[in-house]
């Protein structure tokens, strides 16, 4: 039988705990790292601002000058685009979130990361706030290229703000939606499936049904709160921007406390 | 039995044969495996206790509330451990248990991995040994039970990165992110210089691959990433699953050598592999697991003097007659014509009384018990996957 002798151990740093806002930093940090480290999100990108800009010269292009509204500002133009961006920003959200659980990277990052709460806030924080400005930068760019390419429509700051105010609120929305869904489904497929479906899909198959109760539930769909916030007109007439702003909000927070709470409580499985 | 100044630190685990209808181990038997076994404190009372009524020393150890003692009746033999309490116990895990609907993943699961040695973790497939890993590292829920690391849950360790590395799963990774990148992530979110990131590629061997995306990386190099991520923090603890596995001849030495070198810096170190040889080879203490219980937790030559005592190989052109003297001292088995194997008794003897009777030896040497023996012998009941090894058309065995 054979003695133990206590062991000299390695250099012992001091066990003081990293506060939680430290830790909630570097996580982020990490989060950025993460996003932007693999191409697939760079090409994304590029090819939705291609799209969405190159949507907005388009619509400047083809449009007859004489034929725009009195009032008309290159704003509304780019309204026309958010939807296209809406749909980049909903995918590079479910993208983002998502990839850790289908590559089973999620089993490092919480090892790395393993008070969850803070890993579910830096990822959504992180998340959001890149695909809103980047949303936001987007229809900017095309109202950009709308006023390009038809001058007389008029630029105006005033206008621009509030135009891109709102499409920022429902894109910031539209992504806490994709992130809670993402963390829900754990896969890329069900998550694009079930954000676009209830965004871009369902909003307007269900308007189209010849029963009230359809059209009910379609106005209060993430996606007709969207459409309303973006270009006025939803499903039913009873819609308002303040019932539209709590449809989307209601929504997001709802995906977000049941993705988040399968982050926090569930088995780290891919 | 050695006493280390006033202390003596005793642990680990015996087999004792038991009553083949009843299972019960002899009292006697019992007292004196847990009089060399008992810890420190307890060694004077143990040993008193002991003279006047060996099964005293059983409930010596029973009513002390930090000594852990475990049996597993395994067929024909009782296993028995104790955890002594004045050996450091770094990862703790106490009657953890992980179910998944109706199958017991891990159940019941006690042991605890010291400091300053290279703990095996063995089992068969679907043992339970990276679900419990996992628990370990606070990955996955424990149905009930605890996994600590120095007394604490992984998630509430002040840096837990630079107090455990965990190598869980060498594919859990984004196959698009560089390895550079991928340890970059993991320094970023634990405020870890880029220069640390680069000593570790270079610990590693991967300078060369670093700059290039995993998805190009063959599963040794993407061991080495997972394991590079591990040292990161330069963690005293070191949890490793299956960390050879894709490893050519020098990566297995470099893996082999790793972990001995971090034992010897006194880190933790527990390792699980199938690859009975290698853990043979780098574990000071094996773990074994089947079916999510436990089935031995010892000292690995513990396990491998579990098998019996020490076996001798003779070989003599006069074997039958080397038989008749030896029977006496031991069992002995014809192995061959020629050949004997003797347990029990030292090569050395057989060696005098071969030259006492005049009776020729070509050959006498000690047989070394292998791990996969014990393993084998250990886990046979609580293997859920058996191969069925093909039979020729002709029903002829080979």
């Amino acid at each position: 039988m054979s003695a133990t002798m206590a062991m000299p151990g390695p250099a012992t740093r001091t066990p003081t705990r990293t506060p939680t806002r430290t830790v909630l930093v570097r996580t982020a940090a990490a989060e950025w790292s993460r996003m932007w480290s693999v191409r697939s999100s760079w090409t994304f990108t590029l090819v939705t601002a291609l799209v969405v800009v190159g949507f907005g010269a388009i619509i400047g292009a083809q449009t007859n000058p004489s034929s725009v509204d009195a009032g008309s500002t290159a704003w509304d133009g780019a309204r026309l685009t958010s939807m296209l961006a809406l749909f980049g920003i909903l995918t590079l959200s479910v993208l983002t979130t998502t990839a850790d659980h289908v590559t089973g990277g999620i089993v490092p990052t919480l090892q790395w990361t393993p008070r969850r709460p803070v890993l579910l806030a830096a990822r959504a924080c992180v998340v959001v706030a890149t695909t809103t400005v980047l949303g936001v930068v987007l229809v900017a760019g095309a109202g950009l290229a709308v006023w390009l390419f038809l001058p007389q429509l008029g630029l105006p700051v005033g206008d621009g703000g509030r135009t891109l105010a709102e499409m920022g609120f429902v894109f910031a929305s539209g992504s806490v939606l994709a992130v809670g869904l993402g963390l829900l489904t754990r896969s890329t497929a069900g998550g694009l499936v079930s954000v676009i479906g209830l965004v871009l899909v369902l909003p307007f198959l269900m308007a189209q049904l010849p029963y009230d109760w359809a059209v009910t539930t379609a106005a209060h769909l993430p996606g007709s709160g969207a459409l309303f916030l973006i270009f006025g007109e939803g499903p039913s007439d009873d819609m308002t921007e303040a019932s539209s702003r709590i449809t989307l909000v209601v929504w997001a927070v709802a995906a977000l406390i049941a993705g988040g709470g399968r982050l926090l409580r569930a088995d780290a499985n891919r | 039995m050695r006493v280390a100044g006033e202390r003596l630190d005793v642990e680990g685990l015996c087999v004792l044969p038991v009553h083949p209808v009843t299972h019960a181990a002899q009292p006697r038997q019992v007292a004196q495996a847990l009089l060399v076994r008992v810890a420190a404190g307890h060694a004077r009372d143990a040993a008193t206790s002991a003279a006047a009524d060996p099964v005293a020393v059983l409930a010596l150890v029973r009513r002390e509330g930090d000594i852990d003692l475990h049996e597993t009746c395994t067929g024909p033999s009782l296993l028995l451990s104790v955890g002594s309490p004045s050996v450091r116990r770094v990862i703790t895990v106490r009657g953890l248990s992980k179910r998944y609907g109706v199958v017991h993943a891990v159940d019941d699961l006690t042991f605890d991995v010291e400091p300053g040695a290279v703990t095996g973790f063995l089992g068969p497939n679907g043992a339970g040994k990276s679900t419990t890993m996992r628990m370990v590292m606070g990955l996955d829920r424990p149905t009930a039970g605890s996994a600590t690391v120095d007394g604490a849950r992984y998630v509430d360790l002040p840096a837990p990165l630079h107090r455990v590395g965990a190598l869980l799963d060498a594919g859990a990774m984004h196959p698009g992110r560089t390895g550079r990148a991928h340890l970059r992530v993991a320094a970023l979110s634990n405020g870890i210089s880029r220069a640390r990131v680069d000593e570790v590629i270079d610990q590693v061997g991967l300078e060369a691959a670093a700059s290039r995306r995993i998805k190009g990386y063959s599963l040794g190099m993407r061991q080495r990433l997972g394991i590079a991520a591990a040292l990161l923090g330069d963690p005293a603890v070191l949890l490793f699953d299956e960390p050879v596995n894709g490893l050519d001849l020098d990566g297995v030495r470099w893996i082999r050598s790793l972990l001995r070198g971090f034992a010897d810096e006194g880190r933790t170190v527990l390792v699980s592999s199938h690859l009975m040889s290698e853990v043979q080879l780098i574990a000071d203490r094996v773990v074994i697991i089947g079916r999510g219980r436990l089935i031995a937790d010892a000292r690995t030559d513990e396990v491998l003097h579990g098998l019996g005592g020490a076996r001798v190989r003779v070989r003599s052109p006069r074997a039958a007659e080397l038989e008749e003297a030896l029977t006496s001292r031991g069992p002995v088995e014809r192995t061959a014509p020629d050949e004997l194997e003797v347990t029990g008794v030292a090569a050395t003897e057989i060696g005098d009384l071969a030259h006492a009777l005049g009776v020729p030896l070509h050959h006498l040497a000690e047989v070394e018990h292998s791990l996969e023996q014990a393993y084998l012998s250990l886990t046979e009941d609580s293997v859920d996957h058996h191969g069925r090894v093909p039979v020729p058309a002709n029903g002829a065995e080979r």
